[in-house]
């Protein structure tokens, strides 16, 4: 069983201007005027959100609306000021391409350490070797630096080891892009499967037609807050009714 | 707090990660030299047989003498000096990674830790030899230098633990720390013996850094420290390890937002 429940999230971050990043500074402007120098941004607003086993959440909203902040909350990584988070099960975050990957090191070299971050067990890392060989094609390729790599190959690598392992809970920002053409297909069936044994999937994404064929369930964001939460057609067809009434200046 | 011990537990669970890391950062370091990482044992014995020869000169004292009292010193002294400037970066050299996934904070000490650990035994073989040629390693109290390097290592991970996300927030650390370093290399007594009433002075009596270097220097030299000098030492790095935990259970949740 895999579960996500968030209970009225609240997250804000702060914006450094490059003074507030001083501690010789800060430490002087303590006295004078407290708090100079931070912005803060009030990413997530009373938020909450309950995922059970099977459900594929896809999250849509403008640029800034909070999807990122909400992936990395979800992935342990920001912690919210207020608010109760339980989440049960493996997670896998797809965040970031190319986590962990050196570019000076040979690809086989950079097998491993991605892997390991991403929580991989010994076994699994014995499994995922000779498949990551296999699956990418790189062949000798595997024993050069990876900065001598064309961005297929870097792309084709990136995904290999993205999703070499399964997590009960995936989180992805964005599809993951496959590099090559004649790649692309074999990637996107590897990742088909990949979603079928993931239990709970949270996607975000500006691609509605992504959307509409992967998930289960979408929530709206609009300036940290939950517009909308239900059914696909339901949510994505108040979206778009949303987007074409906003005036083009509001954007 | 409880979650603070459950991440330093994860130095064991997930040791895989700064180890491979540890060995990644030596590799990437000393790959382009022909020598690999025996680069670091041929830099300090340029280091130490340099300085030596100068200053014994300028010192007056016998060299054989003042080469193994400044080659056990500044063995000691570099990992130390590293495990401060170097546990200001731990947060800052993952930055990429960890804003894609949580890692523990003792892990990423743990890396600090282990990649100088690596070129501290570097060190140490060079050092060895040259107290042997010498005849002045001491086999009977050396082994009680291990416990003191063992100290050290507790006190690396504390400080990366204190230090790395204060780095993060505040970016202007790690060059303020270097600083530090560098004077507290003066003040501390590595390239210069003190004598006996000097060691009495405050200004190395109250060093922390002078008993720490002890704890290595002193055993290897056959002049191991005081049972008093031991608990004090340990005392302060046990304190300095409580001191960066309660700072770990308050930088854990905050720390994404530094990076």
């Amino acid at each position: 069983m895999a579960s996500v429940d968030l209970r009225a999230v609240d997250f804000s971050y702060p914006v450094f201007a490059v003074t507030g990043r001083s501690l010789k500074v800060s430490l002087a402007s303590r006295i004078r005027a407290p708090g100079a120098g931070v912005v803060h941004v009030h990413a997530i607003r009373n938020l909450s959100l309950q995922l059970r086993d099977g459900e594929r959440l896809g999250l849509i909203g403008r640029n800034g609306s909070g999807k990122s902040t909400l992936l990395r909350i979800l992935a342990g990584l920001a912690h919210p000021q207020r608010g109760m988070i339980s989440v049960e099960g493996r997670v896998v975050p797809l965040i970031e391409k190319g986590l962990g990957i050196n570019p000076e090191l040979s690809g086989e070299a950079n097998i491993e350490l991605p892997l390991r971050l991403l929580g991989a067990t010994d076994a699994e890392i014995v499994a995922a070797r000779p498949w990551v060989e296999q699956f990418t094609g790189l062949k000798d390729f595997l024993k050069l630096p990876v900065r001598t790599y064309s961005e297929g190959m870097k792309a084709r690598l990136a995904f290999a080891l993205s999703t070499a392992i399964h997590g009960d809970i995936l989180i992805l920002d964005e599809w993951l892009s496959a590099g090559d053409i004649d790649f692309t297909e074999r990637a996107e069936q590897h990742l088909t499967g990949m979603l079928d044994r993931a239990r709970i999937l949270v996607l975000a994404t500006h691609s509605l037609e992504l959307i509409r064929r992967t998930c289960t369930k979408v929530a709206w964001l609009s300036q940290g807050e939950l517009v909308r939460l239900g059914p696909p057609e339901e949510v994505l067809a108040a979206y778009d009714a949303s987007a074409h009434s906003v005036p083009r200046a509001a954007e | 707090m409880n979650t603070a011990l459950a991440d330093l537990r994860q130095i064991v669970t997930r040791w895989r990660v700064w180890f491979l890391m540890g060995n990644q950062d030596i590799e990437l370091r000393y790959r382009r030299s022909f020598l690999g990482p025996f680069w670091i044992s041929i830099a300090m014995a340029a280091f130490v047989g340099s300085i030596s020869l100068l200053y014994s000169g300028i010192l007056h004292q016998p060299f054989d003498q003042y080469i193994s009292y400044f080659g056990a010193g500044v063995l000691a002294w570099m990992l130390i000096a590293q495990l401060i400037t170097e546990g200001c970066q731990s947060v800052l050299e993952n930055e990429n990674n960890l804003r894609a996934v949580p890692i523990p904070l003792p892990v990423l000490a743990a890396r600090v830790v282990y990649r100088n650990l690596i070129i501290f035994a570097h060190n140490l073989l060079v050092i060895a030899i040259v107290l042997a040629i010498f005849g002045r390693l001491s086999l009977l109290s050396s082994p009680l230098a291990l416990l003191g390097l063992l100290l050290i290592c507790v006190l690396g991970i504390a400080l990366s633990l204190l230090l790395g996300p204060v780095s993060a927030r505040f970016r202007d650390l790690p060059q303020l720390a270097v600083t530090l370093v560098q004077i507290l290399y003066f003040l501390t007594p590595i390239f210069w013996a003190p004598t006996e009433k000097q060691v009495r002075s405050p200004v190395i009596e109250l060093n922390p850094l002078y008993h720490l270097v002890q704890t290595v220097r002193g055993p290897l030299l056959g002049q191991p420290p005081s049972l008093a000098q031991w608990a004090g030492v340990t005392a302060l790095v046990f304190a300095v390890l409580a001191l960066s935990l309660v700072s770990l259970a308050w930088s854990r949740r905050r720390l994404f937002l530094w990076l």
